[in-house]
């Protein structure tokens, strides 16, 4: 790679192009080899080179600009010794591809210029149909195998997404701006080809197929890679354009699905993020377009679909892609740039009626300062950040006051056995001591009475009436005990029964609040399942996209 | 001044928006951008010393845009549902466009349908009777233009203006009288009841 061969250029002090400079331009500016310093590593750490760019590519560091896409769409490996191997086998692989894919006819196009395609597209039209109708001539003589037909049909469908591509070339904004400016034929024809090619590749080896506005996002990528300053590199700009498109559409792929666009991630739920974050930003604006029933969509789907490839030139959207690269969000910084468009325009929102306002915006200025664009979509993105800490912190608060009235809840009834257990003991131990005062009293009775009694020991008579006492006394003793023990037993048998009881209370709680968590849990769960689910559907209906159009025929047969 | 929306459809590229820019900029751009999403346009005709402002609503014929279409048809005055004379399909599909205009609006709205393309008549794919048939089958307008030349492009927004004033009218007649009956709404009850009471007399005793 030519980057150290780059040394030369020191930031040189260049005058501010704008008196809109602040701060952190200023910070930029002296961090401007920093691109060139990350690039030299030999292994390149990802989330600098994203943090990094994602401050901006000044103008005098765009020759970077080939290689930081190719290594923020994923195409180059971080190791940057291992470039040049990989770079070298997967452009093998893209010319396996175009001599699989690219038919004879197909090569035989010439784009050498822009009325040409044109006129080739109607020509190629008629050939279509001539070639279908004789096919279709072939199979009422001859009746037909199963694999014949399905030729046909994959011929026939070939042949319109090729006229379908041949028109969208004529029609892509980018494009037909640098045709008209190019006087070269000869690259007149190599771009067009290019194009060409890569459309109907992508068409082939990919399992959307082609949609129409892939065009105007394949341009601008081509373009950068076609302009690479270094020519060993500019060479290969048609094979690394088709990894790059690949990569880049599949983050994007939402965008070019019918049957995504009520999902999730389609376009309208992008254009609803977008609206609900004006809204939360500006909601006088939001509240404003509301009033006049201008629904998102009517200005946002020509923004997000194309990624404003329609909006800006080319410089202009080159600076905006280079955001939408770096963010971390997975290009959630389209809404963003998307809602700082819809702000800045707030000013004259505010005054306008139904007409003035579509007026406004549709037609975005062109020249407005990507500078200032990206600044307040920056703010936007923060303050929508902590808008959401917000959120989630007031979200955590109310778990957590849950949990804890959850927690002082089980803490009563803890305390409330506790207290109902400690009662019961003392209520034992006072019946023990009132037993023993009892007892004792019992036996100091005994005592006076063997006291009074002793005296009269002395006299056998007394002693043998006495003797009896005694006995009697003993008798009543025993049976007392007997009883004392029978009830002690007893109750001893119930207090250990009531406290089993609890304990099985307490268990059965506890066991109730952990079968509640895990409800709760296989609940999430089941929710995140769904809505893989979902995704996974939308995108197997987009995968089986034949089978689509098969059953609209259907549908169309049946009338 | 009363405001009335249109609706364009039709297939890609078959010339919705070059129609529009015609009428409006009297412009022709042969690589026209292909439109994403909808465009929105306006304009003032004077139609039988009448100025009635034209709301255009310009929408995309491209597949993946096709969900957003029901929602610009509603509160639409007017359809106009354009194919290409010298591309079939684009023909064929006028039906997948109907069904989204009749899911959304049922019979309560006009169609224009629109051949475009007149000037490449050597390309021509589908005859003018062809047009009229189908037109004629489910009681639309039609008409035949080229955007490129500006053939019966005027012509189309002229009809336009004027069906619209006649629906609009008519529609006037129908409130007025409604207002009337309203005025003498006790007798028509009075009227309906006994017939009514009756046949649930009758539908009893069976």
């Amino acid at each position: 790679m030519s980057l150290k061969n780059d040394e030369q250029s020191k930031p040189k002090p260049k005058p501010k192009p704008q008196p809109t400079t602040t701060k952190k331009e200023e910070e930029n500016f002296s961090d401007n080899s920093e691109i060139k310093d990350l690039l030299s590593c030999e292994a390149i750490d990802f989330s600098k080179l994203q943090d990094l760019i994602f401050q901006g590519i000044e103008r005098k560091d765009s020759k970077y600009r080939p290689v930081v896409w190719k290594l923020l769409l994923g195409y180059l490996p971080l190791a940057s010794n291992k470039w040049e191997g990989h770079l070298e086998n997967e452009r093998k692989k893209y010319e396996s591809l175009t001599d699989k894919f690219i038919s004879e006819r197909q090569r035989q196009f010439s784009f050498s210029k822009q009325d040409t395609v044109v006129k080739m597209r109607n020509e190629k039209y008629h050939e279509g149909n001539v070639s279908l109708s004789h096919l279709t001539g072939a199979m009422s003589k001859k009746m037909s195998t199963k694999q014949e037909e399905e030729k046909l049909k994959l011929e026939q469908k070939l042949k319109n997404v090729e006229i379908q591509i041949l028109k969208d070339i004529g029609r892509t904004k980018l494009l037909t701006d640098f045709l008209e400016n190019e006087t070269d034929e000869k690259l007149q024809h190599q771009v067009n080809r290019s194009i060409f090619n890569l459309l109907f590749l992508y068409s082939r080896t990919s399992f959307t197929g082609y949609v129409q506005g892939m065009n105007d996002i394949l341009v601008p990528l081509y373009f950068v890679f076609f302009n690479d300053p270094d020519p060993e590199q500019r060479k290969w700009a048609e094979h690394d354009t088709y990894y790059c498109f690949s990569l880049l559409l599949k983050e994007l792929s939402d965008l070019f699905c019918r049957d995504l666009d009520s999902s999730l991630s389609g376009i309208q739920s992008r254009s609803k993020k977008v609206s609900t974050i004006v809204g939360a930003y500006r909601p006088q604006v939001s509240d404003k377009l509301a009033e006049n029933d201008i629904e998102p969509d009517f200005y946002l789907v020509p923004w997000i679909s194309a990624i404003f490839s329609q909006l800006f030139p080319f410089e202009s959207l080159v600076c905006i892609w280079d955001f939408m690269f770096a963010d971390k969000g997975h290009f959630k910084f389209i809404n963003y740039i998307c809602a700082s468009m819809v702000v800045s325009l707030s000013e004259q929102i505010i005054g306008s009626d139904f007409l003035m306002l579509m007026n406004i915006l549709q037609n975005f200025p062109k020249d407005y300062s990507v500078k200032l664009l990206i600044a307040k979509a920056k703010q936007i993105q923060i303050f929508m950040k902590n808008e959401k800490k917000a959120k989630k912190g007031s979200q955590k608060e109310k778990q957590k006051k849950i949990k804890q009235r959850q927690l002082k809840k089980e803490n009563k009834i803890k305390k409330d056995l506790q207290v109902k257990f400690l009662k019961e003991k003392k209520s034992e131990e006072k019946r023990i001591q009132i037993e023993e005062k009892e007892k004792q009293k019992l036996l100091s009775e005994q005592k006076l009475l063997t006291f009074q009694l002793s005296p009269s020991k002395k006299k056998t008579s007394n002693t043998k009436i006495l003797t009896k006492e005694q006995q009697k006394i003993e008798k009543r003793e025993r049976r007392l005990k007997k009883k004392r023990d029978a009830k002690i037993k007893k109750e001893k048998l119930q207090r250990e029964k009531e406290s089993r009881i609890q304990q099985k209370k307490l268990l059965k709680q506890q066991k109730l609040i952990e079968k509640q968590k895990k409800k709760e849990q296989r609940e999430r769960e089941k929710h995140e399942r769904e809505l893989k689910k979902k995704r996974e559907q939308a995108m197997k209906n987009v995968s089986s996209d034949p089978k689509y159009s098969k059953s609209r025929k259907s549908r169309k047969n049946r009338k | 001044m009363e405001n009335f929306k249109i609706c364009f459809m039709g297939d890609q590229s078959v010339g919705k928006t070059s129609i529009i820019n015609r009428f409006i900029y009297d412009d022709f751009n042969i690589n026209s951008q292909s439109t994403v999403g909808v465009d929105f346009l306006s304009k003032t005709i004077f139609v039988e010393n009448e100025s009635v402002r034209l709301h255009l609503w310009d929408t995309a014929g491209q597949e993946r845009f096709r969900c957003l279409i029901p929602s610009y048809v509603r509160n639409s005055s007017l359809v106009v549902i354009v194919f290409d004379i010298t591309n079939k399909t684009s023909f064929k599909s006028i039906e997948f466009w109907m069904d989204t205009v009749q899911n959304e609006r049922g019979d309560d709205v006009i169609v224009f349908l629109v051949g475009n393309k007149t000037d490449l008549e050597d390309e021509r794919q589908v005859s003018l009777e062809k047009l009229e048939k189908e037109a004629n089958k489910n009681g639309f307008l039609y008409l035949e233009t080229s955007a490129k030349t500006g053939h019966n492009v005027k012509q189309l927004f002229r009809k336009i203006g004027i069906s619209i004033l006649k629906q609009n009218k008519k529609r006037k007649e129908l409130i007025k009288p409604e207002l009337d009956e309203n005025t003498s709404l006790m007798n028509i009850s009075l009227n309906i009841d006994p017939n009514k009471l009756k046949q649930k007399e009758e539908s009893g005793c069976c």
